[in-house]
């Protein structure tokens, strides 16, 4: 009998435990319970290597005030906005959380997000503190996230390999006639096959498809979000350039040898002299060729353009407690948080003038990066994620060699309006 | 333990009976409880929800909207779906009977009595228990078109190896020769214990009536393993139909997240078209439409081979 009441016992207790975990675990979201007479403020976001530098932030902002208990909650993996959007539609989630370009109009146009308009207005919050094109990336009908952090995208160069072949540093003044015939001379062929490359073209849209369209002018989605032209002359000539460099003077490897053996390796290997790479590459490229890397402004054709991304803060639509959701994000938005940001040299902050702690982490001409916001275009998002498919689709064609650019293209301008169009 | 017993020789009266058994059973329940509650929650209540989902054109977050058949109207004019289900069968009517005779040749030759039997065994079988992204980014370096093993092995004797990953027209085969390498392993040890199970005495016999090596395979060894080549048969159908874990990690990836191009489509098979309609387009309600067609597939296939096998396995 006493073995029964012992097995008994056992399951009741794993039932009490399994019921609180689950109780627990739904109950995550931000209901806005109240501890001590503060009102609780649930705080969501992904990237685990920033967690420390949130829980400061929380801190910092819990020790200015008495009224508002801010939690920091990392929700690190690649279903960050898969759970996200399942919480806040069951009315739930969040209070404040981290949002990027991709997912917002997404979340925006299903009413999951706060209208900031009223409060930027009567609290004397000026949206000018940060890139323009940042605050496009998170405005619909007015304006829905403070930009936290931002990337551009710049042309690193190997300085030992362009000492060797005795050609000059790339300069802000390039064009794209320039890195063409500076890539031609870096290249080191033996017979048909290359041991050195001059620059690696690499199928990235963000690093290299999308500024190269906005160098000869085609905006990678049009303002409104509804349509894109891609097959446009001017879009033809940039995604054709950029092939010749693989298939014609053969001074980039050819897409099935990037596909095989990442770029972003051959050139940190030396192998490859040029790359386009984002802001968020200093670092690693830096770790792995010290003073042998530097970076510059990506070259110009019909003009100079680059492509700026960044995450913002967004509060949520149903908290109880929009008035102190404000609060906090006016917090984070602040020139303070940016600065415990720039600090640690993982991202550039949002925040206009406070980006110099980033660009003084290394010794690379790091500051191209924040020079090229002004001729930025955000990086392109709409409503239905399913538009940028036939963009992947036809570009890997392209740099397989099994579409011409101009075929890509075209068919990329028709799938992908077609999914604009059905959506918006 | 005899916890049931000791009581019922103190109690008599039907009554009494009657009730004890009812508390016995209600503690039979009680005590599977964990686990169909588990059972229910995470199998049973999913594969209906999917079926409700199947009719929807829900997208994880809005109202759901039923559309009636739309979604299976859809698929049969859906040339992507169309084309996954098509490449599922070439995988499937590749990679099965490969694996299986493959098997049954290794099985048959670690039953004898060699030197080195155990670590032989062990090689083969090594593959299930690797985690299959260790396989796959192991065979992806093995298969680097520039500086791949294999094409490197292949320029010793004057080939020109082909982008065994990076070339459409190779990229499938290649997944089939990993699916193939991998699989022998585990069928071999169930195709070893069948042949284990088959009396040395048939041997004998036959032995003595003169039957040569290949007769007593073909006669003895083949008929008494089909059994075990008829399970191997089920398992791996509805495992190759369901292939998804390879094709994931072999085909590369663009930094847009969305991939594609002529590689994807060369290897796109059903259950990846069902992730990427759900999770990636949160065409969620039309990814359980076509989970649940997969599924019918599948099973009409099963119930096919329970019907055939009277025909061709031979139990004792």
């Amino acid at each position: 009998m006493k073995f029964r009441r012992l097995v008994i016992s056992c399951i009741a207790v794993f039932f009490a435990l399994g019921a609180a975990a689950c109780s627990s675990g739904g109950g995550s979201g931000g209901k806005g319970g109240k501890s001590g007479g503060k009102v609780d403020i649930v705080w969501w976001f992904p990237a685990k290597e920033q967690e420390a530098t949130m829980k400061k932030i929380a801190e910092e902002f819990n020790k200015k005030q008495d009224h508002i208990n801010l939690k920091p909650q990392l929700n690190a993996g690649a279903d960050y906005y898969t759970k996200l959007q399942t919480v806040l539609a069951a009315k739930n989630g969040p209070d404040v959380m981290w949002m990027n370009g991709p997912n917002f109009p997404k979340f925006q146009s299903k009413g999951f997000l706060m209208k900031l308009d009223n409060k930027v207005d009567t609290d004397g919050v000026s949206m000018t503190n940060y890139p323009e094109s940042l605050v496009k990336l998170y405005s619909k009908d007015g304006y829905y996230g403070i930009p936290k952090d931002y990337d551009t995208i710049g042309l690193f160069y190997n300085k030992e390999m362009f000492d060797k072949a005795g050609v000059p540093y790339p300069s802000d003044k390039w064009t794209w006639d320039d890195l063409r015939s500076a890539a031609l001379k870096l290249t080191v062929k033996s017979g048909k096959t290359a041991s050195q490359w001059g620059i690696a073209a690499h199928l990235s849209t963000q690093e290299v498809v999308y500024p190269f369209l906005v160098q000869n002018g085609v905006l990678p989605i049009a303002e409104d979000r509804k349509s894109l032209k891609y097959d446009s002359p001017e879009g033809i000539e940039a995604v054709q350039f950029l092939f010749d460099l693989m298939y014609k003077d053969g001074s980039s490897p050819d897409g099935q040898y990037m596909t095989d053996n990442d770029p972003l390796q051959l050139f940190q290997s030396g192998k490859v002299a040029m790359i386009m790479s984002g802001s968020w590459q200093a670092k690693p490229y830096y770790d792995a060729l010290k003073d042998k890397v530097d970076v510059q402004m990506l070259p110009s054709h019909m003009k100079s353009g680059n492509i700026i991304h960044g995450v913002a803060w967004v509060g949520n639509a149903n908290s109880k407690h929009p008035d102190e959701v404000w609060e906090v994000l006016k917090y984070l938005g602040s020139k303070e948080v940016a600065m415990l940001q720039a600090e640690t040299g993982t991202v550039i902050p949002a925040f206009n003038g406070t980006q110099d702690a980033w660009v003084k982490s290394m010794p690379l001409n790091l500051k191209i990066f924040i020079d090229s916001t002004s001729i930025a275009e955000p990086y392109p998002s709409a409503f239905d994620p399913e538009w940028e498919t036939p963009v992947n689709t036809h570009l890997t064609n392209i740099w397989l060699n099994k579409e011409t650019p101009s075929d890509g293209l075209k068919k990329i301008t028709e799938e992908s309006n077609k999914v604009l169009a059905a959506t918006n | 333990m005899s916890l049931a017993k000791e009581p019922q020789m103190m109690l008599t009266g039907s009554a009494v009976k009657s009730a004890l058994r009812t508390r016995e059973m209600l503690w039979g329940y009680f005590f599977i409880a964990p686990v169909v509650i588990g059972l229910f929650i995470f199998v049973v209540i999913p594969i209906i929800a999917s079926l409700v989902l199947s009719f929807s054109s829900w997208d994880g977050s809005s109202n759901m909207n039923f559309i009636g058949l739309d979604n299976f109207v859809k698929m049969f004019s859906d040339q992507v779906y169309l084309k996954a289900l098509r490449t599922t069968t070439v995988y499937t009517a590749i990679t099965v009977p490969a694996t299986i005779i493959l098997s049954v040749m290794v099985a048959v030759m670690l039953n004898r009595q060699i030197r080195g039997r155990d670590v032989y065994r062990l090689i083969f079988f090594l593959p299930s228990v690797t985690m299959p992204v260790a396989i796959a980014v192991v065979w992806k370096w093995m298969y680097n078109g520039s500086n791949g093993l294999i094409n490197y092995l292949l320029s010793l004797v004057g080939i020109d190896g082909p982008g065994w990953i990076t070339d459409e027209r190779f990229i499938l085969t290649s997944i089939m020769i990993i699916a193939i390498w991998g699989g022998i392993g585990y069928n071999m040890i169930i195709l070893l214990s069948g042949l284990q199970g088959i009396p040395d005495t048939y041997y004998e016999a036959a032995s003595l009536d003169g039957a040569t090596s290949w007769s007593r395979f073909a006669n003895i060894t083949v008929p008494l393993l089909t059994p075990a080549i008829f399970f191997v048969l089920v398992t791996s159908l509805i495992g190759a139909f369901q292939v998804f874990d390879l094709v994931f990690m072999l085909t590369p990836v663009t930094s847009g997240g969305g991939a594609g191009g002529v590689l994807q489509d060369a290897t796109r098979t059903a259950v990846f078209s069902i992730y990427q309609n759900g999770f990636t387009w949160f065409k969620i309600g039309y990814a359980s439409a076509q989970a649940w067609v997969l599924f019918v597939i599948i099973f009409l296939i099963t119930m096919l081979q329970m019907y055939l096998q009277k025909r061709w396995v031979h139990y004792e």
